[in-house]
């Protein structure tokens, strides 16, 4: 490491900032997760996520993240899609209905991946990495993707702001004013798709929706209002990131993504105590 | 039979939990027969007025009925054929025989009304308390359901109900208490059921009587 | 001879910790609480390191007990998140045992890097290494160690559904009038939640969490749909898990792919088979 706590590498400085940025996604698109009850959606993307990555790398045997990510892109839509048929068709409760996806799209997961580790090359590694997250192999390119679609992301919440908020507040109301909700509800789900997409990489499946999570149930506890909430979040979520990094930089064996859920997790539990009462949730 | 009438937010449905001990009280004792409500627990049934039942759930008239008998048997003691006779006579005085093995989300409005009362008909109590039995619920089961009532007054027993509707108040209570954010009134109801305190009650709004 | 000895054991293995698993599930999915089995299978690494730490053994019961208090740990934090009435269910289950889960690999990382106890056999477990963790008492082999600690959990499963199968039933589904016929349904809450932390704990190191929560979810969830009677439910939802034990396992020993992944597919093929095939319980629309 460097020769005092402050000096920074360049990779460092790198990692800190593609970090910075899913926490501020994480933590916005949380927001509006969280409010609408959903807050394990991002858990079920997530492991709905991996079947598609090594999909994707068994046709193409790219080690491009990127490219594997695609994959986990289009079969968490599938897994979204799954869901809201489920929803609407049977009498499933939400929970079950996440639990179904989440454990048999991961498992359909493992099982190509043992397909994927017989075959003779050694790019499997990658897939490793989606599990956990590997902070420390993201390079420029990466961090220049992340950049563009987070900003892509921020962009579509700013200008459809009035609806996704309405929508997150009253649904039937909204629709009464004519907003399509459907078209809301796609909207957010892509773009939860694409959060999650980025976070693969930091923290990996198992953590990313305390990613989601913590930084929004904390600013939850701070304010009342969608807009404050939002900022708060992505403020705590950058926090917990660049915390989480920075610490599993300077201290040997600390594993990043566990170290930015821990990071994000004491906010979250910080504010849940010590926040000045706002009356029921 | 008593009804507890008043307006919205007069506290009628607070009042009856916290008879059944299902909210704390502010100050003062409660005796129910002479005692305490944990000591008396097995001579009271209470339907309350939006029921936390999930319809969904895999369950048919029949086994929803049957546990009105849990409460007597305790823990780990398994339901027999005794207690099976007695969910088909509770289905007959609520005129649901016929539903036995349908499932409950496939009842209506009125039928599930009558479903739980054949359940509180099994915990064969001495006092039963509903909350806004008739809410929702069509002229036909009304009348069920209210001559249920009349014959378990005959035999003894006594129902309190909150209630809403003051025109059939005065012909289906003989006791009526009403509320307003505390006791207004309480006596029998051609006593009570008076202008003055109504008005007291609701305020001043005109009453034909 | 000795291929398909090795064979038997890890089917029988399969099937009772399938079974183990359904019946807890079973109650998780009426209750609505499915989730739960997600959040206790990752939280139970907390339980395990920490006491492993403690008596620095990898092979003694006293895992057990450290992981399922680390289950009941979760649950706890949870409720008591759910109770203050600053976030709602969902958000406090996947607050909390992500934060366990992860302090949990820190430990590992940091004290036990050495050790074959990884965050990925808490996932994905590896039943096919089970029948050679044999239980030798007196220099008797008594089969594989896994077999019997399944097979303890199982009976216990057993006991618990038979025994409290009224209390559980009463309070999953109308917990007010549970409380008025004097039942405690938060009592019989925990004890679900109990059994739930001690088949997740036995069933780890063999399947790990990921076929844990396929298995309690998806055949208890397959069987939901067929059928409006608790009884069926349970007596279905065995059906569904042996079977997706066992065509699960077959596939997985001819494709010589990962079994829990395996199995944990199977469990939602038959989902799939009987969503589009059986009588399905379709939403009315009001």
């Amino acid at each position: 490491m460097g020769t005092s706590l402050f000096s920074v590498d360049y990779t460092l400085l790198l990692v800190l900032q593609g970090a910075a940025l899913l926490g501020i996604v994480a933590g916005v698109l949380g927001s509006f997760v969280l409010l609408r009850q959903q807050s394990l959606l991002g858990d079920a993307i997530s492991h709905a996520a991996l079947p598609g990555i090594v999909m994707m790398f068994l046709c193409t045997y790219s080690k491009n993240p990127w490219i594997l990510l695609c994959g986990g892109a289009i079969t968490g839509i599938i897994g979204v899609l799954s869901m809201h048929y489920l929803c609407t068709y049977t009498t499933l409760k939400k929970d079950a209905i996440l639990g179904i996806i989440l454990s048999v799209f991961f498992g359909f997961g493992l099982v190509l991946m043992t397909v994927a580790q017989k075959i003779p090359t050694s790019n499997q590694a990658i897939l490793n990495k989606f599990l956990f997250g590997n902070v420390s192999t993201l390079l420029i390119e990466d961090i220049s993707a992340i950049a563009l679609i987070s900003c892509f992301i921020m962009i579509m919440l700013m200008v459809c702001w009035k609806e996704c908020a309405l929508y997150v507040f009253d649904p039937l109301f909204a629709q009464s004013l004519g907003f399509k909700t459907v078209v809301i509800e796609t909207l957010l789900m892509i773009l939860l798709v694409l959060t999650i997409v980025i976070g693969l990489q930091t923290v990996g499946v198992v953590l990313m929706s305390t990613m989601l999570i913590a930084p929004a149930a904390a600013a939850r506890q701070w304010t009342m209002r969608l807009s404050s909430m939002v900022v708060l979040a992505g403020f705590f979520g950058a926090c917990a990131a660049i915390i989480g990094v920075y610490a599993s930089s300077v201290i040997e064996h600390l594993p990043t993504g566990p170290a930015i859920v821990v990071a994000a997790s004491c906010i979250a539990f910080f504010s849940l105590l010590c926040a000045p009462k706002r009356g029921i949730a | 039979m008593c009804g507890v009438i008043g307006p919205n937010g007069a506290g009628k449905t607070t009042f009856i939990k916290a008879i059944l001990n299902v909210i704390p009280v502010a100050s003062g004792t409660i005796t129910i027969l002479g005692n305490a409500f944990k000591d008396v627990r097995n001579k009271i049934a209470y339907i309350p007025q939006r029921s936390s039942v999930d319809w969904d759930f895999p369950i048919t008239v029949f086994d929803m009925v049957l546990m009105g008998c849990y409460g007597k048997l305790g823990w780990f003691k398994r339901p027999g054929d005794l207690e099976h006779m007695h969910v088909y006579e509770a289905l007959a005085a609520v005129g649901l025989e016929k539903y036995a093995d349908v499932r409950i989300g496939a009842l209506s409005g009125g039928q599930q009304q009558r479903a739980f009362l054949a359940r509180a008909l099994m915990q064969n109590a001495q006092i039963y308390f509903l909350d806004e039995p008739f809410a929702g619920v069509d002229i036909a089961t009304e009348k069920i359901i209210i001559n249920l009532f009349k014959k378990l007054c005959d035999e003894g027993k006594t129902i309190i109900v909150v209630h809403h509707d003051l025109f059939t108040a005065s012909t289906y209570f003989d006791w009526v208490i009403l509320l307003n954010k505390r006791c207004i009134a309480s006596g029998p109801t051609e006593q009570v059921l008076t202008s003055v305190y109504l008005e007291r009650t609701y305020g001043n709004i005109t009453f034909f009587r | 001879m000795i291929g398909n000895m090795l064979h038997i054991e890890i089917v029988i293995i399969a099937i009772l910790a399938s079974v183990m698993c359904c019946l807890p599930g079973v109650f998780l999915v009426l209750r609505g609480v499915a989730m739960m089995s997600d959040a206790i299978s990752h939280a139970i690494l907390l339980g395990i390191v920490v006491m492993f730490l403690i008596i620095k053994n990898l092979t003694s019961p006293l895992l057990i007990i450290g992981a399922s208090c680390a289950g009941v740990l979760t649950v706890l934090c949870t409720e008591m998140i759910i109770k203050s009435k600053r976030l709602k269910q969902d958000a406090a289950i996947g607050l909390v045992f992500p934060l366990f889960f992860s302090i949990g690999v820190i430990l590992v990382s940091q004290f036990a890097r050495n050790v074959h106890l990884d965050s990925d056999m808490v996932l994905l477990g590896e039943l096919a290494f089970a029948p050679f963790n044999r239980l030798v008492l007196n220099g008797i082999d008594y089969g594989p160690y896994a077999l019997w600690v399944i097979g303890v959990a199982l009976f216990i499963n057993i006991l618990f559904v038979v025994i409290f199968y009224k209390e559980l039933l009463i309070s999953t589904f109308d917990a007010t009038f549970a409380t008025m016929s004097g039942f405690r349904p938060v009592f019989v809450y925990y004890v679900l939640m109990i059994m739930t932390s001690i088949t997740t704990v036995a069933a780890f190191d063999v399947v790990g969490s990921i076929m844990v929560v396929a298995l309690m979810i998806t055949p208890a969830s397959t069987a939901y749909l067929l059928t409006h009677k608790v009884n069926n439910m349970l007596i279905m939802s065995v059906i569904f898990a042996v079977l997706s034990a066992i065509f699960g396992y077959f596939i997985a020993s001819y494709a010589d792919v990962s079994i829990a992944g395996s199995i944990a597919s199977m469990t939602g093929v038959f989902f799939i088979g009987v969503l589009f095939c059986g009588r399905k319980k379709i939403k009315k629309y009001v």
